[in-house]
């Protein structure tokens, strides 16, 4: 319990600080958030087709595609203010041998490696426009909102986040073997799209693979699920089964994968 | 000439070099095919026309327009903002040969291993798209598919060249060139259609140039776009391309009387 509350210290320390490098430059704060809206229009594309075809899909109106998607925008502020930037960076981290400065902290490498860069801005600005569109579909479809329902969707939102740090964090774990992982990273990055659109348009098969094996869809799906009132309860379990599941395995394959680092310095 | 030739083999050699992330990256690529092409088998009905595309042709534009936006893809302009940060862009002013030549040289040997790769899985794409949803394409769609594939890569060469410029002017510009990526992608009609934005927005995006990069060629391979309208669409992009090489070479003029070859 200790070492938990010394790292969300050192968490809260180095949000901090990136806050204040972000809002030092602030040329690159701005075009920051040029980007993530960028990608959040591409997201609102999804909503625009939806809307456009106007069509029912799988019992899902488009107002229910709305709630899934604003979903989808919110987790993302987890992947991008949080994540992202760590992923992308781990590749040349481990290349040009700063990593070896992170292996010298008395905190987990892990820890460090992947939590080091946050940017609040990215997160704000998907988590408000989340938070609105997934408004915007609840009060269309005039869904009673109590606090059991918020909190259901807080406690989904976090499993899914946790979920979705571990499946990103595997893949990169070939870092240690692989000279160049940026396009593992690119790969990996490229997953996170399929919660563009809801999972109940896949067929069973790709609704078991995407929930139980690779869980990509407990991501985005599960919160939106439960506030429409359609989570089955075997997913409801999974939700809490999965993420000490694929957090367990993706330690497993961190610790290994560290035995395979050379320094190139 | 020779000199631009041998840039060109260093570009071709950086391919070489780096091929297998070229190829994971072509594999990223799968992920909207298959996300979209569920989406088209979830809302289109038999028979139905959806944003003025049947099932088969929309299937054919995700798989077609997502090749194509990978290929198109630029990545120098990053290494223009890193020469000017540096300085190191002084090493080549000193030289005989122009930058932006050197650099489109570096950027069509890159992209002829590329394109290597993309044949092949072009062919493969083609023929599986003509046996599971009926594409049809002849030796004509594919000579002036082509034809615009060149445009587009040079259309968008220019295109970033003059966002790369923006490295006089800003110390750090890797979120910008992120942004304008994605802005471009969605007006050249990477992510969807053009008709999917509805009548109005389509107009002016099809009054803008970006739909040369990704939807003209890809509209001319499965033959939407009527082959006798290639030469004035192509006369068209020449004209922006034109337009864009002579805001690129101003803001290059313009661009250099700030640069100070800070660090080199």
């Amino acid at each position: 319990m200790n070492s938990l509350v010394h790292h969300l210290k050192i968490w809260a320390r180095l949000i901090k600080m990136n806050l204040m490098g972000q809002l030092e430059y602030r040329a690159n704060f701005v075009t920051g958030l040029l980007v993530e809206g960028g990608y959040l229009i591409v997201k609102l594309l999804y909503i625009l087709v939806a809307f456009q075809a106007g069509k029912t899909i799988a019992g899902y109106g488009p107002d229910e595609i709305l709630v899934f998607v604003g979903t989808f925008v919110l987790c993302t502020g987890f992947y991008a203010g949080l994540y992202m930037m760590n992923l992308f960076q781990l590749s040349t981290l481990v290349r040009d041998g700063s990593f070896d400065l992170i292996l010298t902290k008395p905190v987990s490498s892990l820890f460090l490696a992947t939590f080091r860069r946050s940017d609040m801005a990215l997160f704000l600005l998907d988590v408000i426009a989340g938070l609105v569109l997934v408004g915007i579909g609840l009060v269309r479809l005039k869904t009673h909102v109590d606090l059991g329902l918020v909190v259901g969707y807080a406690f989904f939102t976090a499993s899914g986040a946790a979920v979705g740090y571990a499946l990103w964090l595997l893949p990169m774990t070939i870092v240690f073997r692989m000279v160049n992982a940026d396009a593992v990273a690119g790969l990996a990055d490229s997953f996170w799209d399929f919660n563009n659109v809801p999972m109940v348009v896949y067929d069973h098969v790709g609704k078991f693979v995407g929930v139980f094996v690779i869980p990509i869809f407990v991501i985005t799906n599960f919160p939106s699920l439960f506030v429409l009132g359609r989570l089955p309860v075997e997913y409801a379990v999974w939700a809490f089964a999965a993420p000490p599941v694929f957090l367990g395995l993706a330690v497993l394959a961190w610790n290994r994968g560290l035995k395979h680092y050379s320094s190139s310095t | 000439m020779e000199k631009y030739l041998v840039s060109f083999g260093t570009g071709l050699k950086a391919a070489l070099e780096y091929r297998a992330n070229f190829l994971l990256s072509l594999l990223a690529a799968t992920s909207p095919i298959v996300i979209q092409t569920v989406l088209w088998l979830a809302l289109f009905s038999p028979g139905e026309v959806l944003f003025g595309y049947t099932f088969g042709q929309m299937v054919a534009y995700t798989v077609l327009s997502q090749l194509v936006s990978r290929l198109v893809r630029t990545g120098f302009e990053y290494q223009i903002n890193e020469d000017i940060r540096t300085g190191g862009l002084d090493r080549y002013l000193v030289k005989p040969l122009g930058y932006a030549g050197y650099r489109l040289a570096v950027f069509l040997g890159e992209k002829s291993l590329q394109s290597l790769f993309m044949a092949v899985i072009l062919v493969v794409a083609t023929v599986l798209l003509s046996m599971f949803v009926g594409l049809r394409i002849g030796p004509l769609e594919v000579s002036v598919f082509l034809a615009s594939l060149v445009v587009a890569l040079v259309f968008n060469f220019l295109l970033f060249w003059c966002v790369g410029m923006a490295g006089f002017w800003m110390t750090e510009t890797t979120f910008l060139f992120e942004a304008v990526r994605i802005v471009i992608i969605t007006l050249s009609g990477g992510i969807f259609p053009l008709t999917v934005f509805g009548p109005s927005a389509k107009a002016v995006l099809s009054a803008l140039p970006f739909r040369f990069t990704i939807q003209v060629p890809v509209d001319l391979l499965t033959g939407r776009m009527a082959t006798d309208a290639v030469v004035g669409e192509l006369l068209l992009a020449l004209v922006w391309a034109a337009a864009l090489a002579l805001l690129g070479r101003t803001l290059w003029g313009l661009g250099l009387r700030r640069f100070s070859a800070v660090g080199s």
